[in-house]
């Protein structure tokens, strides 16, 4: 078997604000389409974190490099043409319907018109929001807004120059049957060597899922590797300071 | 789709319409009648030389601070933001009304340099409003910005109490007069040099609307989108501060039609700017020559304040427009 390729490589990332080192000496790999789950408690810095592997933070130290480039002169569209992030819901103000919010999921590629019109249709059916196409993204319930937001950067991660897929919280508002279906997608997306790291508090869901799991806890990767190795009782226990058992192939919590 | 073709083929007909419409409309309406204005010399002299730049100018004034509340309404994503909140009017108004109590005092300053002392008081308020808002080189504290504005707005209204109380009369009256706003003082010069803004915003702008909705969704959506985020900001800075500062100079401060325009053309056409910008400005324009209709009516031949105009109408549709947006949100 060939090792795949290694797309991203951090070593001793770091970023501190006032006295507080937010990230501290962060240093992990991620290979070609590879699904990586990133856990840990509030304040860890998973947000922080995924900021810097998205360009949007300079980190105070450390490097990264990026399908062995070094990203130290990146431009804004070089990096939203490699890297898609999906941040943490945000309300909207605005008037804008769904398809204008997933439209603009082609913002960073230059697309023709006729080419995003398809994978607008493509994307919105992809995430069950074809329904929703003309309405008002702000009478929209929060599982659908997600659904909304992921077909968004779905076509911007669907693009040949895009290599990672960043998602924080993306599964918070969905139901059971979208969160599947969610997962399906990330799936199908690694499968065509594209590489997925996505923050996550269902802790059995990363188990079940996850290529590999990164625990941070106050800035710092206590562990990284295979996900059943690493949210083991002891460790989840330790981390979350919530009493754990490991029932089956289940955590439980008292 | 279909529907929603056809109602955007509605939209552009509107657009090319309606100012039309409006400046025909406001060019016939005055104290004089049309066959007069048509069929005698005087009444050409006055057609071209009064008549039509001032309808002309009401259209341009009202264009360019439509056009920058949709940028500032964009920027800073909240539908109540006006064109005035980042200083630059309070800044010009401060300017103009110096200007006043010094010529009053006695020194000899010609006319026409009132509005370049307005104009050179909005980019000194800019400056310290930037100045005050910015963290190193980048805009991204948004709100710290606006806080600066509304500190310089708050200055700037204190200023001019505290000149108004030092003015004399006669003085007080022009002060009052242009913090009311007024068209007035137009002429073919300011058509031409808002024309030129508008046409250059005309060239410039079209390629950046995607970017604007980009940043609709949020900054970090924006910047992770491939929008670098505070280079838009500075741009929307900049054309603000030059469609206001220049608005102001010419026509004094005139309330509401940089905050409603984008507003009703929100409603009509739904969010995205490459639909609201054009229908906003052609609304923000058409709005502004009606004011001014009106203005010189209703008590003719004086004139009221087309401020006043603006406020008095813009004011309750204003709430009219929250009250629906309200009850549509509810549920």
């Amino acid at each position: 078997m060939v090792t795949p390729a290694t797309l991203i490589q951090a070593a001793g990332l770091g970023l501190t604000r006032g006295a507080a080192a937010i990230v501290d000496e962060v240093s992990f790999s991620l290979a070609a389409g590879e699904l990586v789950m990133l856990v840990g408690p509030n304040g860890a810095g998973k947000s922080t974190l995924m900021n810097m592997l998205a360009g949007l933070l300079h980190p105070d130290r450390g490097a990264l490099r990026f399908a062995a480039a070094d990203t130290a002169g990146w431009q804004r569209s070089d990096w939203a043409q490699r890297v898609t992030l999906v941040p943490q819901l945000s309300p909207m103000n605005f008037p804008l319907s769904v398809s204008e919010v997933v439209q603009l999921g082609g913002l960073a590629h230059s697309t023709s018109v006729v080419a995003l019109r398809s994978q607008v249709h493509e994307a919105m059916q992809a995430w069950d929001v074809h329904y929703l196409a003309d309405r008002d993204v702000r009478l929209l319930s929060g599982g659908e807004q997600q659904r909304c937001q992921l077909a968004r950067s779905w076509i911007q991660v669907n693009q040949d120059a895009s290599q990672l897929w960043l998602l924080d919280e993306p599964l918070s508002a969905l139901d059971l049957r979208h969160q599947q279906q969610c997962m399906n997608q990330i799936r199908q997306l690694t499968t065509v060597g594209k590489s997925v790291l996505m923050v996550v508090h269902d802790l059995n869901l990363a188990r079940r899922y996850a290529d590999r799991v990164l625990l941070l806890c106050c800035g710092r990767l206590v562990a990284d590797g295979p996900a059943r190795e690493v949210l083991t009782a002891e460790q989840v226990t330790q981390t979350f300071c919530v009493e754990t058992l490991l029932e089956g192939d289940y955590l439980h919590w008292v | 789709m279909n529907t929603a073709l056809k109602r955007r083929k509605h939209i552009l007909l509107l657009c090319l319409l309606l100012p039309l419409i409006f400046i025909l409309l406001g060019l016939a309406s005055g104290s004089q009648s049309l066959d007069w204005l048509l069929y005698t010399d005087v009444g050409q002299t006055i057609l071209w030389q009064i008549r039509l730049p001032r309808v002309l100018m009401a259209f341009l004034v009202g264009a360019l601070l439509a056009w920058a509340g949709v940028l500032i309404q964009g920027m800073v994503r909240n539908p109540l933001a006006d064109p005035g909140l980042i200083g630059v009017s309070g800044g010009a108004a401060v300017a103009a009304a110096l200007f006043v109590v010094l010529q009053a005092a006695g020194m000899a300053l010609p006319y026409w340099a009132q509005p370049i002392a307005a104009f050179a008081g909005g980019v000194v308020a800019l400056l310290l409003v930037l100045r005050l808002g910015l963290q190193g080189s980048s805009l991204h504290a948004m709100s710290f910005l606006i806080l600066a504005g509304i500190a310089v707005n708050v200055l700037a209204g204190a200023l001019i109490g505290l000149l108004s109380y030092m003015a004399s009369d006669d003085a007080l009256r022009q002060i009052t007069f242009w913090s009311l706003g007024s068209l007035s003082g137009a002429n073919w010069g300011w058509v031409g040099a808002m024309g030129a803004v508008l046409l250059a915003a005309v060239i410039v702008w079209p390629k950046r609307l995607r970017n604007l909705d980009a940043l609709l969704l949020g900054e970090v959506e924006a910047r992770s989108l491939g929008v670098s985020v505070s280079r838009l900001q500075w741009q929307v800075v900049i054309w603000v501060a030059l469609c206001v500062a220049l608005a102001v100079s010419a026509s004094g401060v005139i309330g509401f039609i940089g905050l409603i325009s984008p507003h009703i053309a929100r409603l009509l056409t739904g969010a995205a700017h490459q639909r609201v910008l054009p229908l906003a400005v052609v609304l923000g324009g058409c709005l502004l020559v009606a004011a001014d209709m009106l203005s010189r009516v209703i008590v003719a031949p004086a004139e009221l304040p087309i401020g006043i105009v603006t406020t008095l109408l813009g004011a309750p549709l204003f709430i009219a427009l929250m009250i629906r947006e309200k009850r549509r949100l509810a549920w």
